[in-house]
């Protein structure tokens, strides 16, 4: 079967690719006015000065760090599908205390802190999923999808109630104020240096599941559950852990949005995130490396997307149907051609 | 005329990647119609592939087959199928959430008689387990319609395999170790069965290594080494000595004498009191009453056969299951046999040792590399404050491919090597690690061939010698006779006998006490 995977993910994932742009180039020319124009604005433009380039760059950020975290939980099985309520929650967690915090706060503890708070609260909602399953028996996809609904409720109502800014017409908190904002890379654009920390934590995942004990149990875990516990490798807090780390790492994405681009928790803003990490997640194949290639494709589809609804008025829903061709293609079980049959 | 061959396999080679290792080298197989061909050969010699190609399995990567005169190229089990070609896999590929008769009509599910739940495709069940009984009488097997396979021991998982063959009319019938899970009562039975399909004109094809088996039931054997094909011979014509010789490619086998005590008893290691578990099985029995005691340098063989608790004492003892009631004593530290945890830190910090029976659910990972299989039970040794030590681990692992002979590299996916690679990679982690105070050694030889088989006697007779104790889980009679000083035989649950093997013992009377026939 690792022979399977050597040989069959990367076919998979170009076809899927390759189909999904091809599909898009035909949806501009059955949509748009000037198939052209259409065409340079969704391929070209987003690379085509440094503002452009430097948005699309910031919305791999959450995309990088949140889909790193459903791979880890992949690995061992576990299926998070909590990332909406997850990153939402961190995002209003890490927004609320940088409000709070006074003016004179040092902005670098500051961004410790809210980043940490924004990770402990994701990894407390994904770790509540793990605990129901190691000790309860309940299914961590179903689990962690209802919490995460009951999570985004209860999110919007502190948003729309509590925290709600009284000076603003939009449902939104007040604004964070500038100095305590991660500081821009390619202004005029959002990116931020928070680029920089999903890099290194991409390597840092990497490095521990390729070196350490942790990882190896990890793998364990995940590969067979039962070797797992005749190795006496504690199974449970592994499936705790993988949830809390990936919520964690949805949250951790969630806060970083609060301190940089946003710089306050609207409502709903980060709709779709979460699903949008699993898309990531499952392009990447399970390799950590694969993370960054998925993440700046997912995200060229919505960039790309918003330049041709600007620019030639198509609306951007088309686009993600097209994400979900792309999903359809790798997650699909059988290609033809492509198929090779299991030992 | 001579009479068409069922099957005629010419220059099949078959080359696995990435790892590039030939398990077929242009081999050679031509079985008659209506006969009772084996195929043997040590581990890794080729056989299962050799099969797999022939059920559709896998495709060569050169060769020509001929099914009743008719050359094929056969590209899906499907395919063979329609050709008439079914087989029973060593490690059972079926769906373990569904009922033995729908694994069984997997694909011909005979629809409802009402005329509108047949429109709407649903399966009648009732009809489909009132088909399973019909076909299971008709062969002679015992098998529970409605029961989930999940829940079935070993050997009834096997039935529903041949039954599911049956049901689908195959004609050419290939068995892969068909016996390693069995006893020798069912053994008996399920070979009393193949003559009779042999006399209903089915072709069967049994891959097995053990000898005596071949010059039992077959008609012709199929010698295979290196994936390549030796020979083929009448059994009426060669002998035991002759086939065995020409397996391992030596010229002379001498077959390991009977058991002799060598090694004096010491003290009291493990000692096990008024042991209670519930069944773990669709219709097994669980333990009652089950006390045993086991001394240093002491080897004690239990026995039973399927069923009969072998399973149920082996979850308790690799700490899978939590005994309803029952007291530990290990090394003088007694407690209560409920408390799992503290049984379980024995394993743990690598005192007690055991080696599961069922080695691809439990033994490994099968999609990971043999490296990294090898390392797992032992971390604590292959990870120094957390990192892993690799040049350890290869130079660890490929110590073991050697010292075990296991056709394997370090690097290569385990699902690649052949069931009796896997075992013997199981017991080279187990002999590995730093001398246990007690080995658990659960079918320590399934699947293996005669020189492996050998091998492991001598290492459990080692491992004895020093001084450790040695518990033997087997349903194998002649091994328990050969490696245990004492042997006890479980009967649905409890100890019906604990005997001294001095010389007196034989297959017959543990036989007698195996099906409840005598007790002490």
């Amino acid at each position: 079967m690792e022979a399977e995977r050597e040989l069959r993910g990367p076919a998979r994932v170009v076809l899927a690719v390759g189909v999904s742009i091809a599909l898009a180039a035909g949806v501009l020319a059955l949509f748009s006015q000037d198939f052209g124009s259409a065409l340079a604005q969704f391929f070209l433009e987003p690379f085509s000065n440094r503002y452009f380039l430097g948005n699309y760059l910031a919305d791999t950020v959450p995309l990088m760090i949140a889909g790193l975290g459903v791979l880890i939980a992949f690995r061992s099985k576990n299926f998070n599908l909590g990332g909406e309520g997850q990153l939402y929650a961190g995002a209003l967690a890490a927004g609320v205390l940088a409000l709070r915090l006074p003016a004179g706060t040092d902005p670098f503890a500051l961004w410790c802190w809210t980043a940490l708070v924004g990770t402990l609260t994701g990894a407390a909602i994904g770790a509540l999923s793990g605990l129901l399953k190691a000790f309860r028996g309940v299914s961590e996809m179903i689990s962690s999808f209802l919490i995460s609904a009951t999570v985004i409720n209860i999110s919007d109502f502190l948003i729309t109630g509590p925290f709600q800014d009284p000076a603003s017409n939009f449902q939104t908190t007040r604004q964070i104020a500038p100095q305590f904002l991660l500081p821009r890379i390619l202004a005029p654009s959002k990116l931020d240096i928070s680029i920089g920390l999903a890099l290194a934590l991409i390597l840092v995942f990497m490095v521990v599941a390729k070196r350490t004990r942790i990882g190896f149990e990890l793998k364990i875990c995940g590969e067979n559950e039962e070797f797992a516990r005749y190795c006496g490798i504690p199974v449970a807090t592994y499936q705790i852990a993988a949830m809390a780390v990936s919520g964690g790492l949805y949250g951790l994405a969630g806060a970083l949005l609060v301190i940089g681009p946003q710089g306050r928790v609207i409502r709903g803003f980060s709709s779709g995130l979460g699903w949008s990490a699993i898309s990531v997640a499952l392009l990447a194949q399970g390799s950590e490396a694969g993370v960054v290639p998925a993440a700046l494709f997912i995200a060229f589809l919505g960039t790309g997307s918003d330049h041709v609804m600007i620019g030639s008025g198509i609306p951007s829903e088309i686009i993600s149907i097209l994400q979900a061709v792309a999903m359809f293609f790798i997650t699909a079980r059988s290609l033809p051609r492509l198929r090779r049959r299991r030992p | 005329m001579l009479p068409m061959p069922a099957v005629r396999m010419r220059g099949i080679s078959k080359r696995y990647l990435p790892s590039g290792i030939h398990a077929n080298d242009g081999a050679e197989l031509v079985v008659e119609r209506g006969s009772i061909h084996a195929v043997v050969g040590e581990n890794g010699a080729g056989k299962t592939t050799l099969m797999k190609i022939l059920a559709g399995l896998e495709l060569p990567d050169s060769g020509d087959i001929e099914i009743d005169g008719k050359p094929v190229r056969i590209s899906s089990p499907a395919h063979a199928r329609r050709l008439g070609i079914g087989m029973v896999h060593q490690h059972f590929l079926m769906f373990d959430e569904l009922s033995a008769a729908e694994n069984i009509f997997f694909g011909l599910e005979p629809k409802s008689r009402s005329h509108i739940l047949r429109m709407l495709g649903i399966i009648d069940s009732a009809s489909l387990n009132e088909q399973t009984k019909v076909l299971a009488q008709a062969y002679g097997f015992a098998v529970e319609p409605s029961a989930p396979v999940r829940s079935l021991s070993i050997s009834s998982r096997q039935q529903v395999e041949i039954l599911r063959q049956l049901a689908a009319k195959v004609r050419i019938l290939i068995l892969d170790e068909p016996t390693s899970v069995l006893t020798k009562q069912e053994t008996e039975t399920l070979f009393g069965k193949l003559a009779e399909l042999r006399r209903m004109g089915r072709t069967i094809l049994l891959v097995t290594h053990k000898i005596d088996e071949v010059m039992q039931i077959a008609d012709r054997v199929t010698v295979m080494r290196g994936g390549k094909t030796i020979g083929t011979y009448n059994t009426a014509s060669i002998s035991a000595n002759e086939l065995a010789c020409l397996i391992m490619g030596s010229s002379s086998y001498e077959e390991g004498g009977p058991h002799t005590k060598t090694s004096t008893t010491g003290a009291l290691v493990l000692s096990v009191q008024d042991l209670c578990s519930r069944h773990r099985h669709h219709g097994g029995t669980g333990l009652s009453g089950l006390a045993f005691d086991i001394h240093e340098g002491e080897v004690l063989g239990i026995c039973a056969l399927s069923s009969n608790g072998l399973d149920e004492l082996e979850d308790v003892l690799a700490g899978f299951l939590t005994p309803s009631a029952g007291t530990f004593v290990f090394r003088g530290h007694r407690f209560d046999a409920r408390r799992s945890h503290e049984y379980r830190r024995l394993l743990k910090e690598g005192k007690i040792a055991y080696l599961p029976s069922d080695r691809v659910r439990r033994a490994v990972a099968l999609s990971l590399p043999v490296v990294d299989n090898f390392i797992a039970l032992d971390r604590r040794m292959y990870f120094s404050r957390g990192w892993i030590r690799s040049a350890l681990a290869q130079r660890a692992t490929q110590e073991a491919i050697r010292a075990f002979d296991i056709s394997a590299r370090a690097e290569q996916p385990t699902v690649e090597l052949s069931g009796g690679n896997i075992q013997k990679l199981a017991l080279a982690r187990l002999f590995s690690k730093e001398r246990a105070e007690l080995f658990i050694l659960c079918e320590p030889t399934w699947g293996l061939d005669i020189r492996s088989t050998e091998q492991v006697y001598n290492r459990v007779q080692n491992i004895s010698d020093v001084g450790s104790a040695v518990l033997l889980l087997s349903s194998d009679v002649d091994e328990i006779l050969r490696l245990s000083d004492r042997i006890m035989v479980l009967y649905r649950g409890k100890p019906v006998a604990d005997l001294t093997n001095s010389g007196y013992l034989n297959r017959t009377l543990i036989g007698e006490y195996l099906l409840g026939i005598r007790s002490t």
